[in-house]
């Protein structure tokens, strides 16, 4: 599929804003009690959340052909997953939002707590929601399977997790439980590169049943496409298209392990010896938010989706990438 | 109700009259403009409700061409409608057309992606999603004589190799070129229900049981001296003086 700046920047910017409100209510809510965030720390953390989340919105508007329309998917709010999505990005800034005026104005903790669960929550919404709209997708078997989901999530909270470490460094090196968080980053690294690697071998591995044969519905092995009827481009060339090659496939998904994970993973085991960690945690969010970025575009440019068989452009997986296991023939996925 | 096109792709020669019809009726009809960037230019982009695609079967030399238009099949089950956010893109109770509200779309082409077919297009510069509303401005049209109130690519055709009608009424043509030619949808395995069929092509044979067969040379011969007897007759008539 054609991978849409403004939908890349919209999940990527918006899960890690997602993730850092998530750890940062969390440790805030659990731990304040004991020692806590400064204050710098708290509103650095839910301002860079809202900084992030709203980049994304603003985004998602250079997505839609008529953004002024927006309200009327909102108000439809349970007709679609996208329906779901644009409410609880609603629900999630405004729930950030309200944590930040409460603790700025000091008012009571359960007010705090309220709005820090209600955050929480339609974080969750908001993943789920955002990852449910490809999962559903299922004539594109790279969107349409449970990775989706599952990745959506784990990588906004640590990508959120890796700016908020990055954060605590700078603003308050001295905050008790940052081998805590530290520790915690590193698993959610490493779960992240695991799923990351499951998710390129599904890719790789699915068996797609149909071909252009079932797609004309004729009975004959050899099928070629003459002519797509006209001279140029068009929508379904443009917004289907699938532009990479095996080789250009191997090199980004190996770039996106080595940015969004190996490299955050070692800097952060680094940083955890205490030396130069606010440096090195600010490397590794800007390498982690790199990463996702790619990770993201190379989601949307694998998604191939059935109609590609009717123009002859319908990539089939070979399993040619050496670090992952050979294609085989599987049990078909039904649609 | 479930009106829909029938394909006869027996008969389709991909001369593009449909498509071309299609985008000459509609660009100037309710669900118009199918706008177009650069028409005449290097890059010409735009939306068709109707595209004819065209492949070939089979290895050289025993090859058929078969020219394949597709639009909107007006599924039953459509993804396209569940997953609209707004309900921009509804299915008509009445008649089971499924259309696009322009004044709801926000543009956000889940729609499209939803679609197994790539029978969506999006405008660019609307920044609507547009498709094939089986002409109803023009099958309701009472300001339109009767026999011109069908699609106009059907009445474009000029091997009328598409038919429209209702596929839920055993009786019209529509449902009998199914029945009797073996008509068949698109990508059964998506579950989407189309309604638009398509009609094989077919190689025209004429299968003789052994007795036929042994009848046959006595039916020839009849035939040829009745032929016979009656050239003879005319001319002798004309050449008796
Ligand atoms: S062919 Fe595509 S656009 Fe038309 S009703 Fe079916 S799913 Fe929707
Ligand atoms: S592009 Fe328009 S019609 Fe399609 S899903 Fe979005 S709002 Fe609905
Ligand atoms: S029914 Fe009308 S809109 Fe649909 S393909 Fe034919 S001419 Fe175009």
């Amino acid at each position: 599929m054609h991978p849409e700046i403004s939908l890349i920047l919209l999940l990527v910017l918006s899960g890690i804003g997602q993730g850092i409100f998530i750890i940062l209510a969390l440790i805030d809510m659990i731990l304040s009690a004991s020692s806590g965030m400064s204050d710098a720390t708290i509103y650095a953390g839910t301002i860079a959340s809202l900084a992030f989340i709203s980049t994304g919105m603003a985004a998602s508007i250079f997505h839609l052909g008529n953004p002024q329309r927006g309200w009327k998917a909102i108000i439809k709010w349970n007709r679609s997953w996208l329906s779901r999505e644009a409410v609880s990005i609603g629900l999630f800034a405004g729930s950030a939002f309200l944590y930040l005026t409460v603790h700025y104005l000091g008012m009571s903790v359960s007010l705090k707590i309220l709005f820090g669960l209600a955050g929480i929550v339609s974080a969750f919404l908001l993943y789920i929601s955002s990852s449910m709209l490809y999962a559903k997708i299922r004539f594109i078997r790279e969107w349409s399977n449970i990775y989706t989901v599952l990745n959506f999530i784990v990588f906004g909270i640590t990508g959120g997790g890796a700016v908020l470490y990055a954060i605590v460094n700078i603003l308050q090196p001295d905050f008790p439980y940052i081998s805590m968080l530290n520790s915690v980053l590193i698993a959610l690294g490493l779960l992240s590169l695991i799923l990351k690697l499951f998710a390129y071998r599904f890719n790789e591995t699915f068996y797609m049943p149909l071909t252009l044969k079932h797609a004309l519905f004729i009975n004959d092995r050899n099928i070629k496409l003459m002519s797509t009827g006209t001279s140029y481009d068009n929508y379904n060339t443009i917004e289907y298209s699938y532009p990479l090659s095996e080789r250009q496939i191997i090199m980004q998904q190996t770039v996106v392990i080595v940015f969004a994970f190996v490299i955050p993973i070692l800097l952060w085991l680094a940083a955890s010896k205490g030396v130069f960690a606010t440096a090195l945690s600010v490397v590794a969010a800007i390498s982690m938010t790199a990463g996702l970025l790619l990770e993201r575009r190379l989601f949307f440019v694998q998604g191939n989706h059935i109609q590609n068989l009717y123009y002859s452009n319908f990539r089939r997986n070979k399993g040619t990438n050496p670090l992952l296991s050979k294609a085989k023939k599987g049990t078909p996925v039904p649609l | 109700m479930q009106l829909a096109l029938i394909i006869d792709l027996n008969k389709c020669v991909g001369c593009h009259a449909c498509a071309t019809n299609c985008k000459s009726w509609n660009t100037g009809g309710e669900f118009g403009p199918l706008t177009d960037i650069e028409p005449y230019g290097e890059k010409p982009l735009g939306v068709w409700f109707n595209r004819v695609q065209t492949y070939e079967v089979g290895e050289y030399p025993n090859t058929q061409v078969i020219n394949f238009p597709k639009s909107c099949m007006h599924c039953r089950n459509a993804p396209c409608v569940e997953v609209c956010p707004t309900g921009a893109s509804y299915k008509r109770e009445e008649d089971g057309i499924v259309l696009v509200n322009y004044k709801d779309c926000i543009g956000c082409k889940y729609c499209s992606w939803a679609c197994p077919y790539g029978t969506r297009e999006f405008d660019f510069h609307e920044g609507v999603m547009k498709k094939c509303t089986l002409c109803i401005d023009r099958i309701y049209n009472e300001n339109l004589p009767e026999e011109e109130r069908r699609p106009a690519c059907v009445l474009a055709c000029p091997t009328r190799a598409r038919i429209f009608g209702d596929i839920d009424d055993p009786e019209t043509e529509a449902s009998k070129a199914i029945m009797e030619k073996h008509g068949h949808k698109l990508l059964p395995e998506a579950g989407t229900d189309p309604s638009n069929h398509y009609l094989p092509q077919r190689k025209v044979k004429i299968e003789l049981d052994e007795d036929e067969l042994y009848m046959k040379p006595m039916a020839i011969v009849t035939i040829e001296t009745k032929l016979t007897s009656y050239k003879e007759q005319i001319l002798d008539d004309f050449v008796s003086p």
